[in-house]
């Protein structure tokens, strides 16, 4: 990411929500285990209550053909949330000339989420620290969030009936440590930190992306002696829905770049032209 | 990933909660409820019986690996010694130990620690699927990718590690033996070989009577020679020397005639111009023909990897659960080295398989002293797990000695019964004549649902105190579950220590409490954990023990010329002189095609092989390979629900290309069997390009009532390799488990 795209997402405090730190994460797809670590740290923590029997607010799929939740014109809502992890390790291609990776997912914590504005209820806001969150207690169950949000990273809870999602461990950041995804991460490949401050270890990281692939540095604040990030692009995953989620990706090696176009928005850079505004009119994915 | 989701085994619904016994038919699932007393009253009384009936070495305890908990597991091993029982085996009947180690250095296994890989600059993944075997561990390779060293990888199957590498290297099941010495051929014709290093350290330079291929030894010249003195050329003198190790003076080729003691005059080879010789058949054309891997890239692999050092290897069970794993690893072995590889940081070839290693010298506990002061030692009576299991074989080393059946099998977790290759042979043939089959257990595992009384153990949770070490790091680990224990479990070493009092042997066995026995195997630990006591441990939880290198790499004393090799010639023996090796033609590291997972004459080294059929691919046409998953560590895992559910649709499945489906009118998602003369296992099958075409995959691990009919363990048999037969030494020298030398048909259920 360029310095004058990073002036244009993070240099200022966030002009809609006014928050003045936006706590994101860089994840290298190329270190990726699929391991599902993260997967089990945030179900573990978070989602092991009633009516939380299939919800992974941080999934993880093999791409391509990997996708939670599926879209399924029987399931309701048009979202089947069973077998989160259907088609791993299923690559792309004819034997030998085969590509996959994996993609793991929380919500992206967007700079403009298409999920708040969607709350008829005005439940969902944004904190001090760019973290969306849902405030229970003005939920009453509309979904229209989950209509929203393009990543499909909001589930509805059919026991207590409220729309709930990743809230970035926001109990353990104020405490002063990482989110279970980040701390639990077996290939070290998540960096968390505030994408707004300048000094960070992340958005030096996405700034500069040789900056990773050098031993140790204490500067960078690299948490093992033995931890490189791969020098590749650092781009948003679907950066195309204009949300500009805070989730940053290292794209892998071995996949085909015009494959990844679909996927990271190769086109775009990582710039968005036009990120959508709550202003303008909401452009639900799916009517 | 797996270890966060213990609480819910800990107070899952499939624990043991107390000592239970069977009533109705074994396996029939009807079990009674009795106390700690009845049980251990029971066990020892029928313990009694049957070793006044058959002998106490009839009484067979089947250990799991003891490094994962050395005091719990070790106290098997001591358990057995104490009372003269029968022992199995673990490392070698997994197929995790990598024969080629005792065969050329004379040691059970010697790795690099994992952290090592740090100072290559050029990596090779050999039939090792790290991404998902070795998950802890493998960030290590991932890092050293993003900081720019070349790592490649060497499966026919795209595992997840094909996928995160820098090349995928793809060969025909089974040839791994021909491309390592595809690549050495090239290596030596580009004149790439560290040839000093070869003099100082192998065997190279040592002469091979050409009348019996046997070493030449300073005996064979004069009537007072040493039978333990190895021969040399001296080309100054031009006259046969006694080898001194790390010399630069010895010939490293030619032939030459020797006079012997009595007169007559003979033609010896160095053992380095046989292995030249030998290379000869393995030139890229004919490699290529072999293993499918096209010419070019076989002399581009081989060119990189010499020219890159230190280069290392890591070779895992992809090319050791084979027939002819030892040869595999023999072959790689050579390519190491032949660059100069073994003994550097940043070199070597690293086979971890399985928690094996124990950091610490354990035998003062496993096999305590008869007298303080004196050198007799309690000892069990070792059976390999695989004649167990399969019978005894015509070649079996030792055999009128170690040879009974057995009569009461103690298998002291491992899930014996439920993860043993040959589950018809099993099952049908040895399990009848078993009398007691005790079952010590966390959970109800397919072992103890085959047993006949079963005992409620502590989880990892609720274990009081114990240690652990690994070969992936060189750290000593306390562990000390966080919970009292639950139900009425007990630990194994109370367990022992209750029956061994009723036995008679209580006061041998001595440690009822875990605590004491850390403090004994620390203190007769040995050089690795001097001055390490218990207080230390417990206070720092985790503490680096001694070694001569850090990283920990394998033999850097020994290419120092500091020490030498443990073996007979005191060098790494790429050549061998057993009567076996030469009865097979396998005294030089050589590709023979699988022993029955080959198109091609079983057996037989190419040049013949290629002139064959194998008439059982005909029947069976499709590889059959059951493996590791990351859902689960063997069996552990695989009932536990929050992790089942990330595995695809949560079952086993039968895995294959597309194409073969296609060819069997099958589609995804079918039930399908897949089958053999040994027998078959059924589930749905999942398609995908992963899996080459002519191959089935099985991810392994599941409780027998998770499968639908079959074992996925039923197809495989004991095969065992008369070369891993030349001695016993338990768990260092034994039959390796050869289960993806095998074949399959699938078809429609």
């Amino acid at each position: 990411m360029s310095e004058e795209l990073w002036q244009k997402y993070y240099g200022q405090p966030n002009p809609i929500y006014g928050n003045k730190r936006q706590y994101g994460m860089l994840l290298d797809l190329n270190k990726c285990l699929g391991c599902h670590t993260c997967t089990i740290a945030c179900k573990t923590t978070w989602t092991d209550g009633p009516g939380q029997e299939n919800m992974y607010w941080n999934s993880v799929n093999t791409k391509p053909y990997g996708e939670y939740p599926r879209q399924d014109a029987n399931a309701p809502d048009g979202l089947d949330y069973e077998n989160s992890n259907l088609y791993q390790d299923v690559p792309k291609g004819v034997y030998p000339d085969l590509w996959q990776f994996y993609l793991p997912r929380p919500c992206n914590h967007c700079s403009r989420p298409a999920c708040l504005p969607a709350c008829p209820t005005q439940a969902i806001y944004k904190n001090d620290d760019g973290i969306v969150l849902i405030d229970e207690d003005l939920c009453q169950g509309y979904k229209n969030c989950i209509k929203a949000c393009p990543y499909d990273k909001i589930y509805f809870n059919q026991v207590t009936k409220k729309s709930q999602k990743c809230i970035m461990c926001f109990p353990l950041i104020e405490k002063g440590e990482e989110p279970q995804c980040v701390k639990s991460c077996v290939g070290k490949i998540r960096v968390f930190g505030d994408l707004m401050d300048p000094n960070s270890a992340i958005s030096r990281l996405i700034r500069d992306p040789s900056l990773g692939a050098k031993a140790y540095d204490p500067e960078i604040q690299f948490k093992a002696v033995t931890r490189y990030m791969t020098d590749a692009d650092r781009r948003q995953y679907r950066a195309d829905f204009g949300t500009i989620p805070s989730l940053w990706y290292i794209l892998p090696k071995n996949v085909p770049e015009e494959e990844l176009e679909k996927y990271f928005g190769g086109a775009m850079r990582g710039l968005i032209g036009q990120p959508h505004t709550p202003e303008a009119r909401l452009k639900y994915k799916k009517t | 990933m797996k270890g966060q989701t213990y609480h819910k085994r800990t107070y899952g619904p499939n624990r043991v909660k107390y000592p239970m016994k069977r009533v109705g038919a074994r396996g029939q699932g009807h079990w009674k409820r009795i106390s700690w007393d009845e049980a251990l009253d029971f066990v020892a009384s029928e313990i009694k019986r049957i070793s006044a009936k058959y002998g106490s070495k009839a009484v067979w305890i089947y250990p799991p690996v003891p490094a994962t908990g050395i005091v719990k597991q070790g106290a098997g091993f001591r358990f057995a010694s104490v009372n003269k029982f029968g022992i199995g085996t673990f490392y070698n009947w997994y197929g995790d130990l990598p024969l080629a180690h005792p065969i050329t250095w004379n040691v059970q296994t010697e790795e690099h620690e994992i952290m090592d890989v740090q100072n290559s600059k050029y990596v090779i993944m050999w039939g090792s699927d790290m991404v998902q075997t070795r998950i802890p561990d493998a960030h290590f390779f991932m890092d050293v990718r993003a900081k720019g060293v070349k790592t490649v990888y060497i499966s026919p199957y795209f595992d997840p590690t094909a996928s995160a590498v820098d090349e995928w290297v793809r060969l025909r099941p089974g040839t791994d033996a021909a491309l390592a010495l595809g690549m050495c051929h090239v290596i030596v014709k580009k004149g790439m070989s560290k040839d000093n290093y070869i003099k100082r350290t192998t065997s190279g330079p040592l002469l091979i009577r050409d009348d019996n291929g046997k070493y030449l030894r300073e005996s064979d010249l004069k009537s007072d020679g040493k039978k333990k003195t190895f021969i040399v050329w001296d080309p100054a003198s031009k006259t046969p020397s006694a080898d001194k190790y790390f010399s630069e003076a010895a010939a490293l080729t030619g032939s030459f005639d020797v006079t012997l003691k009595d007169g007559s005059t003979i033609s010896c080879t160095t053992s380095h111009s046989l292995f030249l010789k030998k290379l000869e058949e393995y030139d890229p054309a004919t490699v290529s023909q072999i293993t499918g891997i096209p010419e070019a890239d076989i002399e581009r692999l081989a060119v990189e990897y010499a020219s890159n050092a230190p280069a290392s290897i890591w070779s895992g069970t992809g090319i050791n659960h084979w027939y002819h794993g030892d040869l595999m690893g023999r072959a790689v072995i050579a390519l190491s080295v032949l660059t100069g590889n073994v003994g550097v940081n940043g070199g070597g070839v690293s086979p971890w398989a399985g928690q094996y290693k124990m950091r610490i010298r354990p035998v003062d506990y496993f096999f305590p002293l008869k007298e303080k002061g004196k050198k007799a030692r309690y000892r069990p009576v070792p059976l390999d797990t695989a004649y167990v299991v399969n019978g005894p074989t015509e070649t079996m080393a030792n055999k009128e000695k170690l040879w009974r059946q057995v009569r009461c099998i103690w298998a002291a977790g491992g899930n014996l019964l439920g993860q043993s290759s040959d589950q018809n042979t099993l099952l049908h043939k040895t399990l009848p004549e078993v009398e007691l089959i005790v079952s010590p257990e966390i959970e109800m595992s397919s072992n103890a649902q085959l047993a006949d009384i079963v005992l409620p153990i502590v989880s990892w949770y609720e274990l009081p105190a114990d240690i652990a070490t690994t070969p992936a790091h060189p750290y000593i680990q306390y562990v000390e579950g966080p919970v009292k224990p639950l139900y009425e479990a007990k630990t194994d070493l109370e367990v022992y220590y209750e029956i061994c009092k009723r036995l008679g042997t209580g006061d041998i066995f001595k440690f009822k409490e875990p605590e004491e026995a850390i403090k004994h195997l620390l203190d007769t630990g040995g050089a690795q954990v001097k001055g390490i006591n218990f207080e230390r441990l417990k206070k720092e939880r985790v503490i680096k023990v001694n070694s001569p290198s850090s990283p920990i790499a394998a033999f850097t004393e020994e290419i120092k010329g500091v020490k030498t090799f443990k073996t007979m010639t005191k060098r790494q023996e790429l050549y061998k002189e057993e009567d076996r090796f030469i009865e097979y033609g396998e005294q030089l590291p050589t590709h023979k095609e699988p022993q029955t997972a080959t198109p091609y004459g079983r057996s037989m080294e190419w040049g013949e092989a290629k002139k064959h059929k194998n008439h059982e691919f005909e029947k069976y046409p499709l590889y059959y390979l059951s493996r590791h998953t990351r859902w689960s560590v063997h069996s552990s895992w695989r009932t536990e629900d929050l992790v089942r559910k990330l595995d695809d649709v949560g079952e086993p499945l039968l895995e294959m290309n597309p194409l073969d489906a296609a060819n069997r009118d099958l589609n995804a998602g079918d039930w399908a069997i897949a089958y053999n003369q040994h027998g078959y296992m059924k589930a749905r099958l999942k398609l995908r390009e992963s899996v080459p075409p002519g191959a089935v995959l099985i991810y392994f691990g599941w409780q027998r009532e998770q499968i639908k009919d079959g074992h996925w363990n039923s197809l495989n048999r004991v095969a065992i390799n008369p070369i891993h037969e030349i001695y016993f030494k338990p768990n260092v020298w034994g039959p390796v488990s050869g289960h993806f030398d095998e074949l399959c048909e699938v078809k429609k259920a």
